[in-house]
């Protein structure tokens, strides 16, 4: 649909949501999730407990429990859900395609593939080569999508086309290195399908910075964004560097996901949803999308592992596993709900 | 605009805020943690630990520790095991354990739940929980050793490691020279040229065979028989085709199962083409005995059917 | 008019055509001799040739008999199936990226395999076979109804992206189940990647009617599918009832590539290659490239399974894996090939 096309539809029906209440109560939610998903766990903790420990006059062990465990945790999962989701935005409009997210894009299997060759191939790496293969493979296969799909310019569809095969490729490298008999296979499977299991504030101090500085990037490039809405070659007309800002909104977008697949694993998903849920709600401009989708994006990862959490501790469904779960038939709820209008 | 970035502001500085206090609450939790007590120096595979003289409260993150531990003479508080105890764990140990608490699954174990055992010593498998090491430790001297991937070797080597962590070395030394006694008094009894073994587990007709790397076929061959797989991998199971068994054509054969009934495989027409098959040599056991209890305990398992179904003489 | 004049306009001579089939009918031949004859025990022309002479029971033409035979018949059909399946799908939906994946019929087979393998671990192959099949039937046919219900929105869209939420749900649970049973699952992991070993005389049984059938009534579809392909209106126009058209050939690629990946797991690109190869060796009637991509299909998957057979030799690599790794660069080459303009 081009721009026109959207910004006549959002005028015949006026806008059910004033962003800024949306933001309010959305924000307020993640607060009030946060809060829960504070005080519940394998030993499940009252507000006030949570209030008399952050002041610091609590039992050591809950405070340590909250400090250590929850608390970075539920930090990660709405900086997680913010990186995510704020770059499915941004790959959906470059692309011009509902259906891209930088899953589709070959990110997420080239960072799965990265990962699983490590964690198979050499078993006695640490942690952190493993982030650092993740995010190199991930960056990795999306240059090389994006070189193979350059012919004099990029055409999103021819992109689309080639993401969509190098993603198979990769999903294919890792089907096969999962099927050589390894002890571990159950690794590679969680960290596929996405956890935040075992995330502390170390992973958390190193997803920060890429989230902290590139959403707002992003965000100041959007009002650049919705001229580009408009079609190549309109907007080439209106004097604006499409390319030259389609790359660099490319790039952070594949960079702070690549930076999140590589602390949480492959989290599918969130990319792809939760762009057309926040579209829905406040329209194509992206002033008011990208805060809208980071805090919807934040609010269902972090529902999603407050779930995995206290479903059946101390056993802990994977947050990626409940996302695809949970979160497909919803999407297709959202979908049917709204087409009813 | 403005309202929106005055919550965009405060969501940034609740974020830093929460950090502020996680950094300083460490600190404090760090400085705490002086104990008075004598401790011991223990190596392992991802380096040194130091461990309390005597731990009492052990947690256990892979099933083949609980043996080595009861060999030791202590208990486990806590174990990860899948809630699934009655099928992972054999009946008379989990008799033995009664009373210890689940810390969730072996490949993502509760941290918080072993927090709250106020644990004096974790042990965990050095390939599932490397990359928790970190955070294991700041509850716990940890040490981290080889189960799940764990050869024969690699399985005695544990036993003893579990032994010096607890203080119980010369108990587990026991233990592990009557296992070592145990497997050459066998080998004498053992027929003189028993020929190959290839032990297959056999999943809805699917053969998955065990290469040298795995400990049941270590077990074996300190009982004099050898591997009929001999091209050489670092994995320790691959699949075969039906074709490829029958060039393999082992003397015995050894079918790992946990389903009733006889293996399907029997059902295809190469298998008469065995030699095993034909000379009676096909084995059916238990995949859990034979398969899942990586402990010497296990091996000890392994040994005694061993013996019984196959030192009968041709 | 001028949409059946563009269709004759983009067919080659039939000379052309008559050749290319030749020459694909022979590579099949040479892919299905390699078949037989190659594997960890080499079998040579002759004893092949005795063997369908003059059988007499020696161990090696028991292996071929009762190994490499039905593997190749698997094989064979398989490769077939997926081919056409991916070639009707692609011009059901216009679009050159779809594939009967799309539908959910891989996850949903794979999703019920693996819960069939934990729940009901003695579970006989026919069992087996019958639930992966009703799981990629199920699948599908919960994609098509939402995708149905979603109304308004351009259709194809809406079913890429219905199918695109229930893979992923389907995924998730089968991860769910492959995670939490860890010890039980050792059997079903190569399955997961697509792969025809072991694949008997039982498997052939279920295959080749289902397989014959589908493909007979696929090749009846030639013409409805090429004015398909130009459009609904068009094909309106030219008299097609367009619905009832959709619906049968959806109904045909679920059968075909849902016994399929049943037999033989998930196994990719073919579905997704194949018909682009033969659309651009000979055109866009759909009357010659569904039967050209049977042939095709079938030579393409037997030559990747006798491949499979030396990557990592003595052992062998999961099929599914081989086409994936040929099949790639194929298709990006393909890809940079193709102006943007052009319709399935």
């Amino acid at each position: 649909m081009s721009y026109m096309q959207t910004v006549n539809k959002t005028k015949k029906q006026p806008s059910r949501f004033k962003s800024v209440g949306l933001f309010i109560i959305l924000s307020v939610l993640i607060i009030a999730l946060s809060v829960i998903s504070l005080s519940l766990g394998d030993i499940n903790i009252p507000p006030l407990d949570i209030i008399t420990s952050f002041i610091g006059i609590g039992d050591p062990d809950l405070t340590s429990i909250l400090v250590e465990f929850r608390l970075p945790r539920i930090l990660l999962a709405i900086l997680t859900g913010v990186g995510l989701a704020v770059s499915g935005v941004v790959v959906q409009s470059i692309m011009r395609n509902p259906l891209a997210s930088p899953d589709t894009l070959g990110l997420s299997s080239g960072s799965g593939l990265a990962a699983v060759a490590v964690t198979i191939l050499l078993p006695l790496a640490s942690p952190s080569v493993l982030s650092a293969a993740a995010f190199a493979g991930g960056s990795l296969v999306f240059v090389i999508v994006y070189l193979l799909a350059y012919k004099k310019g990029v055409e999103p569809i021819r992109f689309a086309l080639i993401g969509v095969a190098v993603s198979a490729f990769c999903s294919s490298g890792i089907h096969l290195l999962i099927s050589k008999a390894n002890p571990n296979v159950n690794a590679a499977l969680i960290w596929l399908s996405g956890s935040l299991w075992g995330r502390t504030w170390d992973q958390l101090i190193g997803l920060l910075p890429w989230v902290v500085i590139l959403v707002p990037l992003i965000w100041l490039l959007a009002a650049r964004l919705d001229l580009i809405h408009l079609g190549d070659e309109v907007a080439r007309g209106l004097g604006a560097r499409v390319e030259l800002i389609r790359l660099v909104l490319l790039a952070s977008a594949v960079a702070m996901t690549a930076a999140v697949v590589s602390v949480v694993g492959t989290i599918g998903f969130v990319g792809l949803i939760i762009p057309h849920v926040a579209k829905r709600l406040v329209g194509p401009r992206h002033k008011k999308l990208i805060p809208i989708a980071a805090l919807l994006g934040a609010l269902f990862v972090l529902g999603a592992d407050l779930i995995g959490r206290g479903i059946a501790p101390p056993i802990e469904i994977p947050a990626g596993l409940i996302i695809g779960i949970i979160g497909a038939p919803y999407f297709l709820y959202l979908l049917w709900r709204e087409s009813k209008k | 605009m403005n309202k929106k970035k005055i919550g965009l502001l405060a969501f940034i500085t609740m974020l830093a805020i929460g950090m502020l206090i996680g950094c300083s609450s460490t600190n404090k939790e760090n400085s705490a943690d002086e104990k008075s007590e004598k401790t011991r120096v223990v190596k392992h595979e991802l380096g040194e630990t130091k461990v309390k003289e005597n731990p009492k409260r052990v947690v256990v993150l892979e099933l083949g520790f609980i043996d080595a531990l009861l060999d030791a003479g202590i208990k486990p508080v806590g174990v990860a095991d899948d809630d699934k105890a009655e099928q992972l764990i054999d009946k008379d140990v989990l008799k033995e354990i009664k009373g210890y608490k689940s810390v969730g699954t072996r490949a993502q174990p509760s941290l918080e739940s072993i927090k709250l055992l106020k644990p004096d010593l974790i042990i965990a498998d050095s390939e599932r929980h490397k990359n928790v090491y970190k955070e294991l430790s700041k509850i716990a001297p940890t040490i981290e050793l080889k189960n799940l991937n764990a050869n024969y070797d690699d399985l005695l080597n544990t036993e003893l490691k579990v032994g010096e962590a607890v203080g119980k070395k010369a108990k587990v030394e026991k233990v592990v020279e009557e296992h070592k006694q145990k497997m050459k008094d066998l080998k004498a009894k053992a027929p003189k040229n028993p020929g190959n073994v290839l032990v297959i587990a056999d999943a809805n007709g699917n053969i998955n065979a065990r290469t040298s790397n795995f400990f049941t076929t270590g077990v074996l061959e300190q009982l004099g028989f050898k591997n009929a797989l001999t091209d050489p991998t670092k994995e320790y199971s691959v699949k075969m085709t039906m074709e490829q068994l029958v060039k393999a054509d082992p003397d015995k054969l050894i079918v790992m199962r946990n389903e009733k009934g006889h293996t399907p495989l029997a059902k295809q027409p190469l298998w008469k083409e065995l030699k095993a098959v034909k000379n009676n040599q096909v084995y059916e056991v238990d995949v859990f005995k034979w398969s899942l209890r990586r402990s010497v305990q296990g091996a000890n398992g392994i040994a005694d059917e061993a013996e019984k179904l196959l030192f009968e003489g041709k | 008019m001028k949409a059946v004049h563009g269709l004759s306009k983009r067919n080659k001579s039939p000379l052309r055509i008559i050749a290319i089939f030749l020459a694909v009918i022979i590579l099949l031949l040479i892919s299905m001799f390699l078949s037989i004859s190659i594997g960890s025990i080499h079998i040579s022309f002759g004893t092949i040739k005795q063997a369908i002479l003059n059988f007499d029971g020696s161990k090696e033409q028991s292996i071929i008999q009762s190994v490499r035979l039905p593997r190749l018949l698997v094989t064979t059909f398989v490769g077939a199936n997926l081919a056409v399946a991916g070639a009707l799908m692609q011009a059901l939906t216009r679009n050159p990226l779809a594939s009967p994946g799309i539908f959910g019929i891989n996850a949903g087979a794979s999703a019920a395999m693996v819960f069939l393998t934990v729940l009901v671990p003695s579970v006989s192959m026919i069992g087996g076979v019958f639930g992966a099949f009703l799981g990629g039937a199920f699948a599908a046919v919960i994609v098509y109804v939402m995708s149905s219900l979603i109304k308004g929105g351009d259709s194809d869209v809406k079913l890429a992206l219905t199918g695109v939420a229930i893979q992923g749900m389907l995924m998730s649970l089968t991860q769910t189940l492959l995670i939490f049973n860890e010890s039980k699952t050792e059997g079903v992991m190569f399955w997961l990647t697509g792969s025809v070993i072991g694949r008997d005389w039982g498997h052939v049984h279920v295959l080749v009617p289902f397989s014959i059938a589908g493909l007979l009534i696929a090749f009846g579809l030639g013409r409805a599918s090429s004015l398909l392909s130009l459009g609904d209106d068009v094909a309106r126009g030219l008299g097609q009832r367009v619905f009832a058209i959709r619906a049968f050939t959806a109904v045909v690629v679920i059968v075909l590539a849902g016994v399929s990946v049943a037999i033989a797991g998930p196994i990719g690109f073919v579905g997704l290659v194949v018909p682009h190869m033969v659309r651009y060796l000979i055109g866009v009637d759909y009357r010659v490239v569904l039967p050209m991509s049977a042939l095709l299909g079938a030579s393409l998957l037997l030559l990747a399974d006798v491949l499979s057979r030396f990557i990592t030799y003595p052992y062998e690599t999961p099929v599914g894996a081989v086409t994936a790794l040929l099949g790639t660069p194929y298709f990006i080459y393909l890809a940079r090939r193709k102006k943007t303009e052009r319709k399935a």
